[in-house]
């Protein structure tokens, strides 16, 4: 019966082709648009994740005040001066599992050569977090515990940074000022990703990184705004979390005055808030696709009242109502099938299209994606092609047998 | 003593025009034994067509009892009157009443669909060499003559083998030579135990049957 009414279907939309497509044309465009938009979506969130994940392995960041997840969080508690303490970076590297920890200061302070000034941002940090960040050195070297211990006047920056203090060409061991203080440029890096894994999206290339104990020293302050740490492993990831936070509450006097955010736990948040934005687009495009199977519905209700002789002369050999109710049914669902497929074939032809155009934008073909293109394919079929069947099943065969 | 195929008892039908009542048919009794060739005559209005629809089980009598082949058909829902009509009863119609799109081999399998039976190509072929259509097989019915179609249309009733074919003037849209070639093929049919109840206006063609029941004003004027 299920084959028979799939061959009859195709045999009827073939039978007027025109027609068929047009009616198809609904679900084309809507399937097409859902899977770009959800590509999109998909194709930010994998951006995200990979951002993240490329700022280095298994890494977590400790910042003052209390984040809870999912709520909402007081902005300025962030703000406060910090209650992280040196001692907590060392405590934190005599736990189990923890492979680095570094201590991350912002400074403020004016960046200049003899000739030029900078607004590069200004961070110190222990040699560790050199390491543990995923920077690559492309000239000189990176500063160590010698120079640390020393609290020596050196720097790195990224390639941006030199570029606007010393343009282009080779610049290692070149003079440039922090507060007036002459500083020894010892290295230059690219970031491969952000520092200190900020939720907020701001550019943080044009960053100059100095000894921690060097800005004690020029700053007289000890203020940690953050403290990076990373795990031998990512299944200690958790471990080492958890070990962390019940160390620093021991050390703040029982306080939870601090946070401790994974990548894991940054790509949930960021990519939370793009699935809030892909369900919204989506939502948005399917409306066509609503449109699309209102189309079907359409189609079907015509094209039972011109069957309905057909129906009646079913019914007197032998149909059923549930037979004629899957006929029609099917020849919906065949149509908003075929029409999905090729919406999907379009939607890919999109994506092409869109990585060829630019590359600001990278969709991305889940399997989220296509689970929802066979969801649509005979979802649309059902819902919209429900009503038209009932209405051909409930026909009287003598008034059906009549129809002229 | 033959075996009872159809036994209607004190069947009426009336239908509802506003406010009055339209006896069509009125207290009918008929029996029908299976093997006889029935023909039913009576002018237009005198509920031949309902008494038809009534006996192929597609419409319900307002009041009476109907026993087709032993089963009470009035007690069954619209599912089971759906499964008798598939297996018992075969249709023939003035105007052939063919599905236009399908081809006749098409056509002839179509009630096997919905009998769930097997080898359709295969029996629908046969039945079609019978009727003498094995080079028409997949022409569709508007490509083919008028008495092929009721050829086609009789092959079609006769797919699942059924005890009755009720035929609602058969030879009306046909030429004489056409319609003569059809009723040979219900007197064969007949002569191999198959009841036949054959609706008609024309004396002549009633004359063929063993016995001719005589509608007028829904009541049975002659039944001999």
């Amino acid at each position: 019966m299920f084959k028979e009414s799939i061959k009859i279907a195709i045999t009827n939309i073939w039978a007027s082709k025109m027609r068929s497509f047009l009616t198809m044309l609904g679900v084309i465009i809507g399937v097409s648009s859902v899977v770009i938009m959800m590509s999109i979506g998909e194709g930010a969130k994998k951006g995200v994740e990979n951002t993240v994940k490329g700022l280095g392995t298994n890494i977590m960041e400790i910042s003052p005040g209390k984040i809870e997840k999912g709520q909402q969080f007081n902005m300025m508690s962030t703000l406060s001066v910090s209650t992280l303490k040196e001692e907590d970076v060392d405590a934190i590297r005599k736990i189990n599992h923890v492979k680095k920890a570094s201590p991350i200061m912002i400074v403020g302070g004016m960046v200049k050569t003899k000739d030029k000034v900078s607004s590069s941002m200004l961070i110190a940090s222990a040699p560790e977090a050199l390491e543990i960040i995923n920077l690559e050195l492309t000239e000189g070297k990176a500063f160590g515990y010698s120079e640390y211990n020393a609290s020596a006047n050196v720097a790195v920056m990224d390639y941006v940074a030199k570029e606007k203090l010393f343009g282009d060409g080779k610049a290692e061991g070149d003079k440039f000022t922090i507060r007036n203080e002459e500083f020894t440029l010892g290295g230059v890096f690219k970031l491969k990703g952000q520092m200190g894994g900020q939720l907020v999206p701001v550019n943080f290339d044009d960053v100059i990184i100095i000894p921690f104990s060097t800005a004690k020293k020029i700053t007289g302050q000890s203020q940690i705004f953050r403290i990076n740490a990373q795990a031998d492993s990512q299944e200690n990831i958790e471990k080492v979390k958890e070990g962390i936070k019940t160390t620093l509450i021991k050390m703040h006097d029982g306080n939870e005055d601090f946070s401790i955010i994974t990548q894991d736990d940054v790509i949930d948040i960021a990519g939370g808030i793009l699935d809030i934005l892909t369900i919204l687009i989506t939502a948005i495009a399917s409306i066509s696709l609503v449109v699309g199977g209102i189309g079907i519905m359409n189609m079907m209700l015509v094209t039972v009242t011109e069957r309905t002789k057909e129906i009646g002369i079913r019914k007197a050999i032998g149909a059923t109502k549930k037979d004629i109710l899957l006929q029609f049914l099917i020849e919906a669902m065949v149509i908003s099938f075929v029409g999905a497929m090729l919406g999907f074939a379009l939607g890919m032809f999109g994506q092409f299209v869109i990585t060829r155009l630019t590359t600001a934008i990278e969709p991305y073909l889940s399997l989220k994606t296509i689970y929802s293109v066979i969801g649509m394919a005979f979802g649309v079929g059902i819902v919209f092609g429900l009503l038209p069947a009932f209405k051909a099943a409930n026909k009287n065969p003598i008034e059906a047998l009549r129809w002229e | 003593m033959p075996k009872s195929i159809i036994k209607l008892e004190n069947i009426s039908k009336s239908f509802l025009l506003d406010t009055y009542e339209n006896k069509v048919l009125k207290n009918i009794d008929i029996e029908i034994f299976e093997g006889e060739f029935i023909s039913i005559i009576g002018p237009s209005g005198s509920g031949k067509s309902t008494l038809m629809n009534i006996i192929g089980c597609l419409d319900r009598p307002t009041m009476g009892t109907y026993l087709l082949d032993g089963i009470d058909v009035l007690s069954k829902k619209d599912k089971d009157l759906a499964n008798i009509r598939s297996k018992k009863i075969g249709f023939v119609f003035q105007s052939f009443n063919l599905i236009p799109r399908l081809s006749l081999l098409a056509n002839v399998e179509t009630p096997m669909i919905y009998a769930r039976s097997k080898n359709r190509k295969k029996k629908a072929t046969e039945i079609l060499n019978k009727v003498g259509l094995n080079h028409r097989l997949n022409y569709k019915p508007n490509q083919v003559s008028g008495g092929e179609t009721q050829r086609a249309a009789i092959a079609r009733a006769l797919i699942n083998d059924p005890k009755i074919i009720l035929a609602d003037e058969p030879t009306g849209n046909l030429d004489s030579k056409n319609g003569a070639e059809v009723l040979k093929i219900f007197k064969e049919l007949n002569e191999k135990g198959v009841t036949i109840i054959l609706v008609t206006h024309d004396p002549n063609i009633a004359k063929m049957a063993q016995r001719t029941i005589r509608l007028m004003d829904g009541e049975v004027e002659k039944d001999v």
